[in-house]
C-alpha cells in the first residue's frame, strides 16, 4: 500500500496535537544497561512497579528503588538501550490487553499472537497486578469442575473456585493430566486459560496441536513465555494468564487457569532478584518468594456475584522430595495437591496419582453426590491395599481377610488407570465405581477389569439409556436407580465375556 | 558512567559541599564547571591520572596547574588531595559535574539544555525559560544548543524533567513496537 505524504502529514499533525503543550515529564539518565535490567539515575519520585519508556522505544518496570538509582527490567528484548538514553516515568503500571477474542489464541505476555492468525482486537488493558476478591465476594466452593479423571474426581476431587497443586517429578504426567482436564471441558462452559512458563517452544507447540485437534483450542487461551524469552517475561506471564482469565470470570463465567510450572516462576523470581543484588535466603531465593506466589493464587476463587476462578498450579520436585523450598510454600498456599509418583508411574499405573500423599481439602463439598456415594470406603480400602501390599512382598502368608483386601485392592487399582486424552463424564465414573462397589468385579480377571468397566458403561449409555439420563440429571444415584443398576450388572455380568475366550 | 561511578562521585561531591561549600563563592562553581567540561571533552587528558606507575606526586603536580589554570580554589585542590589519597583523581570530571549539581539543588536552581532545530532568538529563550520558571517553580539557568535531529520542534531537559514538542519524538510515538 502506497502511504500519500498528505496522509503522513495529516498524522503527524493529529498526534502534535494530542500532545500536551504544559506536562514536564519526570526523567532518569541510564547509567547501566545489561541481562535485561538497567539502572537508571534520576526519577527520584518512580513508584515500585512503574511503568517507565525509554526514549529508544523500550519500555521497562521498577523493581527497586535506591538511593540514587532505580532498576527497571525491560520489557522487548528487541529494542537495544543505550548508556546516557533518557527514561520517562509513565505515570502508569504495566496492563495486560483482555477481551473476548483472546479465546483460541496463543500470545505472549504483551498479548501479541504467537499464532500467525492476526492481531487481537483488545476491549480493554487492566493492571496484572489486581487485588484479591474480598472475603465478603466470594462465596465457599461447593461446585464439582470435573476433570474426568477417575482417580481426581473419584479421590481428590476439584471444586470451582479451588486451588489445586499437582507436584511431582519430571516425566509424571503432570501436564497430562492438565491437558486432559482442559479436553474434558468441552461443552462444559468453562473456560480454560494455559499458562506456560519457561517451557520449550517444541512442548507448547505439541500442546496447541493436541488442543487444537481435540477441538479444546475455541475455549482456550494460552499465554506463552518460553525458555527463550526475558526473565521478565517468565515473571509476569502468570500475573497476565491470571488476569486475562479475571476478565472472563468478572462476566460470570467460570475460568480454569494452569500455570505450567510455577517452579521455573520461581527460579525466574531468583534470577530478577540475584540481578537486583537483594539478599538470597534458602535455596538462593528472596525472602518474599511465598509471597510471589500468594498473592498469585490467592485471585482463584468463587464469587458470591457468580464466576469462578480454579487454578491448577505445577510445581516439579527432584528425587520425590516435596519438602523442597518452593513444593512446601506452595502446598501450604494451595487448597490441596495431587502427588505423582515416579515409581507407580514406572509400574504402569497412569495417572501416577499417589492418593495417600494427595489431598483436596476443599473438593468433598463440592463432589456430585453420584460419585460421593460410589466412593464412601474408597480411599480407606486403597489406604489398607498400599499397607498389605508392603507386607506381601516379604511373602508372608495372608489369612482370608487380607487375601480379599489385596484382590479388592488390585481392581480398584486397575479402575483407576486411565489412558492418556480420555476422559470419563461423571456418570460414566460413577457407573465404572458402581461396579466395584456392588462387587461385580470380584469374579473378573484383574486384567479383564478396564474392559469390563468400560463396556459396562457403553452397555448402560445404548441399552439402559433412560437410566444414565436420569443419573445425569439429578447427578445422584438414586435408590431406584441403584436397584436397577444391580439388575443390569447382573445381566451385563452374565453376557460379559473376556476378548481372549472368544478369540479362543 | 556506571552506576557506581555515579554514587560514588555523588558522596565525594556531597562531602565537599558539607565541609567545604560555605567557603566557596559562586564565580568558583563557574570554574568548576568550565574545568569539568574541559575533561569531559578532553577525556585522553585523564589517561595518566589512571596509570598505577606514574607516582601520586607527579599526579599532583599535574592536577595543580590544571587548577590553576582554571583558577580552581582552594577548597578544590583539597579535594584534589583527596581524591589522588584515595587513588580515585580519574573521578575528578564526574565529583566536579556532581559538585555543580548538587549546589545548583541546594540553592533551587535548575539547569536546562534547550535544544531546538531551528536557531531561537534570545528573546525566545528568555519566553522558554519563563516558562520553566512557572512550572518547575525554581530559578531556572539554561544553555542552548542547535539540534537538527529534531526535525521541527524544541526541547528542554534538566536532570530530572524534560519537556519535548518535536517532530522526532511523534515519529518515535508513530513507531510500533
Amino acid at each position: 500500500m502506497e502511504i500519500k505524504s498528505t496522509d503522513l502529514v495529516s498524522l503527524l499533525e493529529k498526534s502534535l496535537l494530542e500532545v500536551s503543550t504544559q506536562k514536564l515529564d519526570e526523567i532518569g539518565v541510564v547509567v547501566q544497561v545489561g541481562d535485561g535490567v538497567c539502572k537508571v539515575h534520576g526519577l527520584t519520585n518512580a513508584l515500585f512497579g512503574e511503568l517507565v519508556s525509554f526514549e529508544g522505544g523500550n519500555q521497562g518496570i521498577v523493581f527497586s528503588l535506591d538511593e540514587d538509582l532505580v532498576s527497571v527490567f525491560l520489557l522487548y528484548k528487541s529494542i537495544d538501550v543505550a548508556e546516557l538514553e533518557v527514561a520517562k516515568r509513565t505515570g502508569d503500571v504495566f496492563k495486560t490487553p483482555v477481551g473476548p477474542a483472546f479465546l483460541g489464541r496463543v500470545v505472549n505476555i504483551l498479548g501479541k499472537p504467537l499464532d500467525g492468525l492476526g492481531e487481537i482486537k483488545a476491549t480493554e488493558f487492566r493492571p496484572v497486578e489486581a487485588p484479591v476478591p474480598q472475603i465478603i465476594d466470594r462465596s465457599p466452593v461447593n461446585e464439582s469442575l470435573e476433570t474426568g479423571i477417575v482417580a481426581i474426581d473419584a479421590l481428590i476431587p476439584i471444586g470451582k473456585g479451588q486451588r489445586e497443586l499437582i507436584i511431582g517429578n519430571r516425566n509424571t504426567g503432570k501436564t497430562a493430566i492438565v491437558l486432559d482436564t482442559i479436553l474434558h471441558q468441552k461443552g462444559k462452559n468453562v473456560i480454560c486459560v494455559y499458562v506456560s512458563i519457561g517451557q520449550r517452544q517444541a512442548n507448547l507447540a505439541r500442546i496447541v496441536r493436541l488442543l487444537e485437534e481435540n477441538g479444546a483450542l475455541s475455549y482456550s487461551i494460552i499465554i506463552s513465555a518460553d525458555a527463550s524469552e526475558a526473565v521478565l517475561d517468565q515473571y509476569l506471564a502468570p500475573y497476565v494468564g491470571c488476569t486475562i482469565a479475571e476478565f472472563f470470570r468478572d462476566q460470570g463465567k467460570d475460568v480454569l487457569i494452569i500455570y505450567d510450572d510455577l517452579s521455573n516462576h520461581a527460579i525466574a523470581f531468583r534470577e530478577m532478584s540475584l540481578l537486583l543484588r537483594r539478599a538470597p535466603g534458602r535455596e538462593a531465593y528472596p525472602g518474599d518468594v511465598f509471597y510471589l506466589h500468594s498473592r498469585l493464587l490467592e485471585r482463584a476463587g468463587k464469587l458470591a456475584k457468580g464466576g469462578s476462578l480454579t487454578a491448577l498450579p505445577i510445581v516439579q520436585v527432584y528425587s520425590d522430595d516435596i519438602t523442597a523450598y518452593i513444593p512446601t510454600n506452595l502446598i501450604s498456599i494451595t487448597d490441596g495437591q495431587i502427588f505423582l509418583d515416579t515409581q507407580l508411574f514406572n509400574n504402569g499405573i497412569r495417572p501416577a496419582v499417589n492418593v495417600e500423599l494427595s489431598v483436596s481439602r476443599v473438593g468433598g463439598a463440592a463432589q456430585t453426590k453420584a460419585i460421593k456415594k460410589m466412593t464412601r470406603a474408597l480411599r480407606l480400602e486403597l489406604a489398607q491395599y498400599n499397607e498389605l501390599l508392603d507386607f506381601a512382598q516379604f511373602g508372608t502368608e495372608l489369612d482370608e481377610v487380607s487375601q480379599k483386601r489385596l484382590a479388592r485392592g488390585a481392581l480398584i487399582v486397575e479402575i483407576l488407570k486411565q489412558p492418556e486424552h480420555v476422559t470419563y463424564s461423571f456418570v460414566d465414573q460413577s457407573l465404572m465405581l458402581f461396579t466395584f462397589k456392588e462387587n461385580f468385579l470380584d469374579k473378573i480377571e484383574v486384567r479383564h477389569v478396564r474392559t469390563f468397566v468400560t463396556q459396562f458403561v457403553s452397555y448402560v449409555k445404548s441399552v439402559y439409556s433412560s437410566v444414565y439420563n436420569h443419573i445425569e440429571q439429578v447427578a445422584d444415584i438414586t435408590d431406584e436407580d441403584r436397584a436397577q443398576l444391580l439388575a443390569i450388572a447382573t445381566e451385563f455380568s452374565k453376557l460379559f465375556v473376556p476378548v481372549e475366550l472368544v478369540q479362543e | 558512567m556506571d552506576s557506581g561511578t555515579t554514587i560514588v562521585s555523588k558522596k565525594y561531591a556531597t562531602a565537599f559541599l558539607n565541609i567545604l561549600g560555605l567557603r566557596l563563592v559562586p564565580i568558583d562553581f563557574e570554574h568548576a564547571d568550565a574545568a569539568m567540561r574541559y575533561l569531559f571533552n578532553n577525556q585522553h587528558a585523564l589517561g595518566l591520572l589512571k596509570i598505577p606507575g606514574i607516582d601520586t606526586a607527579s599526579k599532583q603536580k599535574v592536577l595543580y596547574k590544571f587548577a590553576e589554570k582554571f583558577k580552581l580554589s582552594e577548597p578544590f585542590k583539597q579535594l584534589i588531595d583527596l581524591l589522588l589519597e584515595h587513588k580515585r583523581a580519574f573521578l575528578l570530571p564526574n565529583v566536579l559535574e556532581m559538585v555543580g549539581f548538587i549546589n545548583q539543588q541546594r540553592r533551587g536552581i535548575d539547569h536546562f539544555e534547550i535544544s531546538s532545530s531551528h536557531p531561537l532568538e534570545k528573546s525566545h529563550i528568555v519566553a522558554l525559560e519563563q516558562f520553566l520558571i512557572k512550572k518547575t517553580g525554581q530559578a531556572v539557568h539554561s544553555t542552548y544548543t542547535l539540534d537538527k535531529t529534531l526535525i521541527a520542534g524544541i526541547r528542554l531537559q534538566s536532570s530530572t524533567l524534560l519537556w519535548e514538542y518535536s517532530v522526532r519524538k511523534q515519529l518515535k510515538m508513530l513507531q510500533p513496537h
